[in-house]
């Protein structure tokens, strides 16, 4: 099992994936995401320490993620260049550390962006809520262009254990070329590989999927 | 023939032991027997309850007690309300029965447990309230241990959810009962004071209820988010004592010696054993045996090596429910009756809190503005109430609380007018505070407590070192130029920014060495390039394709990486060779889309090589060759004048390739992180005359081993030892001597001369 990891299938799975989500019968009204997903063993999350990284992919894995930017007032000038939806420091005041309130903005969108200014105000303002979803905002100085950085955010994926040994990240789409699944899978793959602690011999099960579709082991 | 049956009925009823066994042997037969002693026990009990105190009643009520719970399961339908009789009585007049009556009847019921006549839930629900009514102390520990090994019993094969629930929550209704008493103190007058006698019961029933959880927990039967609740809730409970237990259960502090001894016990004599084997019968049983005691033995030994040192209740803190709610209640409680706790109890409730607040990355706000009281160097237990606040601070705690907690902390430990202990515990708390959150210092500050680095005690310049080291680390700017050190320096010139705030240093981006693996890869491929063209062996490369793939044979792309990965074998077969064997294949069919044939390589090479991780899945070969070239690296910058930073990183890992499981993230602190190094005093005479004989002990007196020997048994002293030891002036004027002294030259010489005849003549 464990020696049939190579390039030549990946690429074979994907390509599989791919088709059937494109050209299949079973085609859906909108962009299936490509997920990764990855089972561990060896491996105790209660004592060993659970392990966290993020890399940036090549190419753009979820173009259509939720963002949203806790901003300051010159912030809030450049969100609206953007078409990014933003929240002030007095919205969040609304919010007034009600848990459920905070749980259902983690919710809504899929990553945070904040004004350098703001960001450290904001474990008061939200409470714990945010960093618990692992959603907590990344901070932009007003030097750096904005589009450029939501770029940067979309792309990147976080690896992050919790309590359980699996987990999953969202790797591509469907409409994306097949070198181009490719090369985010394998990044991924290397990357998750490397943070583990004996490396391969910590990876139970490797599996891509589709939203909608049939799960392929890859590992 | 009547006659008869009236004697046996006449003899049995006298003789219950005897009808006992009957009944066992033919229930059927003697049913007249047994309804008739059923009903004289229903006559007796209806007696029983209206007095209870008397004497040979109750002798005569608890015979018939034991031989109805003997026979009640050949009886299930007659005896259906005897076992809860049992119970009822047992909890509704326990204070008017003797002591007799009650260990019978405890002893009764878990006999029909035992028999299967009662669930053990029913057990429970009439063993939980007796706990802390019993006054007697072996029928206590009866309970007790009947309910653990029930409860354990229950949970052997597979997880028993129902009872468990129905435990837990009749445990969380003990708790519960007593929650809404006013808080009482331990502190001054309140130390020895006489609680309210309703508090008192509900605290003991609490205390049992915490008590038993904190033991299932402890050996691994209760391990849920349920069991914690019960311990969570028994932390805001009104008495001291129930909290306190319940906050030892967090901190897992107090059952480490206790539990050691136990682990001792437990793990098995092998050499004993082995022994054992080689004297008595072999036998399959036997071999099996051995086997199993091998293998605990050889587990309970791991786990030792685990947790060697004590470890926090990590994955209770884990399981807590609502951190959030949970931290606030023990900062209110710690604040409203601050007044009214011992020191000892807030500090417990402090460590708590600080453990829940990292550990959880919560914001607790007020709580830094309460620990700054307590915070001067003459306060007790300082070092305790540092760590606390050193722990609780974490990545995402807001800096502007932090920084007057720091200020204060500078301005009461680090000045001239205290001892140096006092600034060097001052500098290191203020260094685990920094730790956790760089960004609450501020750059005046830093560079004040910076200047103790040419300090001439130990313990402070190495915690005012171990600052500027953290600063180089996380945030060089902050420190003047002359501190920096060259890696941070040319990390400054280089364009490196510090972490933004909330963002934990863990988290790691991108593969960290994976530069190095490609200059690798591609060096070796120079190397092949270079070999290869020449000799050109087509037949030699033939063979690895064969075996990878045989698919496409003029691939030229494709040997360039078997060729590379060669040297990587061999590194890593020391590691695992089996798994290498298989992962040769994956690697070689890599690039079998490169289309490009030989001129075009050339250029083709870096741009490939730069997104090594995009195009080729990473083999274990290729992670010990990462790892092995990281650690490469890290050496030659230590040779090259890299500094501790650069040792540091290569300790770390060297660590790493050992696998050094034991080394843990430092999210806990203890008290010699703030107390730092300290250099031993002079030891006083008392302390040197004790060593000198803890030296002694256990050793022979210094000596000759000869006259040691002769000591021992009592001889009389030979002639020799006589002669030897006789006085002088009488040798002097003994008639030999003189009569030496007196010889003429010639008599000397023949004496001489036959000595020296003698003498040659013994050789």
């Amino acid at each position: 099992m464990s020696s049939k990891l190579s390039v030549a299938s990946v690429r074979g799975s994907i390509k599989d994936l791919l088709d059937k989500a494109n050209n299949g019968e079973k085609r859906r009204n909108f962009v299936e995401t490509i997920e990764l997903q990855i089972g561990l063993k060896n491996y105790d999350p209660q004592r060993d320490k659970r392990f966290s990284g993020t890399v940036k992919l090549p190419h753009l894995p979820r173009p259509r993620l939720a963002l949203c930017i806790l901003a300051d007032a010159n912030d809030v000038d450049r969100a609206k260049q953007v078409d990014l939806e933003y929240m002030t420091a007095d919205d969040l005041k609304k919010l007034n550390k009600n848990k459920k309130l905070v749980k259902k903005l983690a919710k809504k969108y899929d990553a945070f962006l904040s004004s350098e200014t703001l960001i450290k105000q904001i474990p008061r303002l939200l409470g714990p809520g945010l960093s618990k979803a692992g959603k907590f905002p990344t901070p932009i100085s007003p030097a750096e262009d904005l589009g450029n950085k939501l770029i940067e955010v979309k792309s990147t994926i976080k690896f992050q254990l919790k309590k359980v040994l699996c987990l999953g990240v969202a790797v591509g789409h469907v409409q994306m070329t097949e070198d181009q699944v490719l090369a985010n899978v394998m990044l991924s793959i290397n990357f998750l590989v490397s943070l583990l602690k004996k490396n391969w011999q910590n990876v139970k099960s490797l599996h891509i999927k589709t939203t909608m579709g049939k799960p392929v082991r890859l590992f | 023939m009547g006659k008869k049956k009236t004697t046996r009925g006449v003899l049995l009823t006298a003789n219950l032991p005897q009808l006992q066994n009957l009944i066992k042997r033919d229930p059927e037969g003697y049913k007249d027997e047994f309804v008739q002693q059923l009903n004289h026990y229903e006559s007796i009990r209806r007696i029983f309850e209206i007095k209870p105190d008397d004497d040979d009643d109750a002798r005569r009520f608890r015979d018939l007690v034991n031989f109805l719970s003997q026979v009640a399961p050949c009886y299930p339908k007659e005896t259906a309300e005897f076992p809860p009789q049992l119970s009822s009585l047992l909890l509704g007049s326990y204070a008017t029965l003797s002591p007799d009556t009650r260990k019978a009847l405890v002893h009764n019921l878990v006999l029909l447990r035992n028999k299967d006549v009662i669930s053990s839930l029913e057990l429970l629900q009439t063993l939980f309230p007796l706990l802390p009514r019993t006054t007697s102390s072996t029928l206590r520990t009866f309970i007790r241990k009947t309910i653990l090994s029930d409860i354990r019993t229950a949970n052997l094969k597979s997880k028993n959810h129902k009872l468990n629930r129905a435990v837990q929550a009749m445990l969380f209704g003990m708790v519960e009962r007593g929650m809404d008493g006013e808080v009482q103190g331990d502190k001054g007058k309140l130390r020895g004071h006489k609680h309210i006698e309703g508090l008192k019961i509900s605290g003991e029933e609490a205390m049992w209820a915490v008590t038993l959880t904190k033991e299932l927990w402890k050996k691994g039967i209760w391990n849920d988010a349920k069991s914690v609740s019960i311990v969570a809730l028994g932390c805001f409970h009104p008495i001291i004592k129930v909290q306190s237990a319940a906050i030892h259960f967090f901190l897992g502090s107090e059952d480490e010696e206790a539990e050691n001894s136990d682990e001792e016990e437990r793990i098995p004599d092998l050499k004993h054993l082995q022994h054992k084997r080689t004297v008595t019968k072999k036998t399959v049983s036997g071999e099996r045996k051995m086997e199993k005691a091998i293998k605990l033995a050889r587990k309970r030994r791991a786990e030792k090596q685990n947790n060697g040192n004590s470890n926090p209740n990590f994955p209770a803190l884990q399981l807590l429910h609502d951190p959030q709610t949970f931290a606030e209640k023990l900062y209110e409680g710690l604040n409203k009756y601050d007044q009214r706790f011992s020191l000892d109890h807030k500090i417990l409730i402090m460590q708590l809190l600080s453990r829940v607040m990292g550990s959880h990355k919560l914001c607790v706000l007020g709580f830094y503005t309460y620990i700054v009281k307590y915070l001067t160097y003459h306060q007790l237990r300082i070092t305790v109430i540092l760590v606390s606040l050193a722990q609780s601070a974490h990545d995402l705690t807001p800096p502007d609380v932090l920084t007057p907690v720091i200020y204060k902390l500078a301005k009461e430990f680090v000045h001239p007018g205290v001892s140096s202990e006092v600034i060097a515990a001052g500098i290191n708390a203020i260094r685990e505070v920094c730790r956790r959150q760089p960004w609450c210092m501020e750059e005046d500050l830093l560079s004040d407590l910076v200047e103790y680095h040419k300090s001439k005690d130990k313990g402070v310049f190495t915690a005012s070192r171990s600052l500027i080291q953290l600063y180089r680390d996380v945030n060089p700017n902050m420190l003047h130029r002359r501190h920096r050190g060259k890696a941070a320096s040319m990390g400054i010139q280089a364009g490196s920014q510090p972490l933004p705030f909330g963002h934990a240093p863990e988290a790691a981006v991108g593969i960290e060495g994976l530069e190095l693996l490609e200059e690798h890869l591609e060096q070796k491929k120079a190397e092949a390039d270079n070999e290869a063209f020449p000799a050109d062996k087509e037949d030699d490369w033939n063979g690895w394709e064969v075996e990878s793939d045989g698919s496409e044979e003029s691939d030229s792309g494709s040997w360039i990486d078997v060729n590379s990965e060669g040297p990587s074998v061999e590194v890593s077969d020391s590691e695992d060779e089996g798994k290498l064997a298989h992962r040769k294949v994956p690697v070689v069919d890599d690039k079998m889309d490169g289309d490009s044939q030989t001129p075009a390589e050339a250029e083709e090479a870096p741009a490939r090589v730069q997104t090594l991780a995009t195009t080729k899945i990473l083999t274990p070969a290729d992670y010990v060759m990462l790892n092995e070239l990281r650690i490469q690296a890290a050496a030659k910058a230590v040779e090259s004048g890299g500094g501790s930073a650069a040792k540091r990183k290569l300790a770390t890992l060297e660590a790493n390739r050992k696998l050094d499981s034991n080394h843990q993230d430092n999210t806990f602190l203890s008290e010699t992180d703030i107390l730092g190094p300290r250099k031993k005093a002079k030891a006083d005479y008392a302390e040197r005359m004790e060593s000198i004989q803890k030296g002694r002990e256990g050793r022979e007196k210094f000596g000759s081993s000869k006259g040691k020997k002769k000591h021992e048994t009592p001889t009389s002293s030979t002639n020799r030892e006589k002669a030897r030891n006789k006085p002088i002036m009488m040798i002097l004027g003994s008639a030999a001597v003189r009569g030496k002294k007196k010889q003429s030259l010639r008599e000397k010489q023949r004496r001489l001369r036959a000595h020296i005849e003698k003498a040659k003549k013994a050789k």
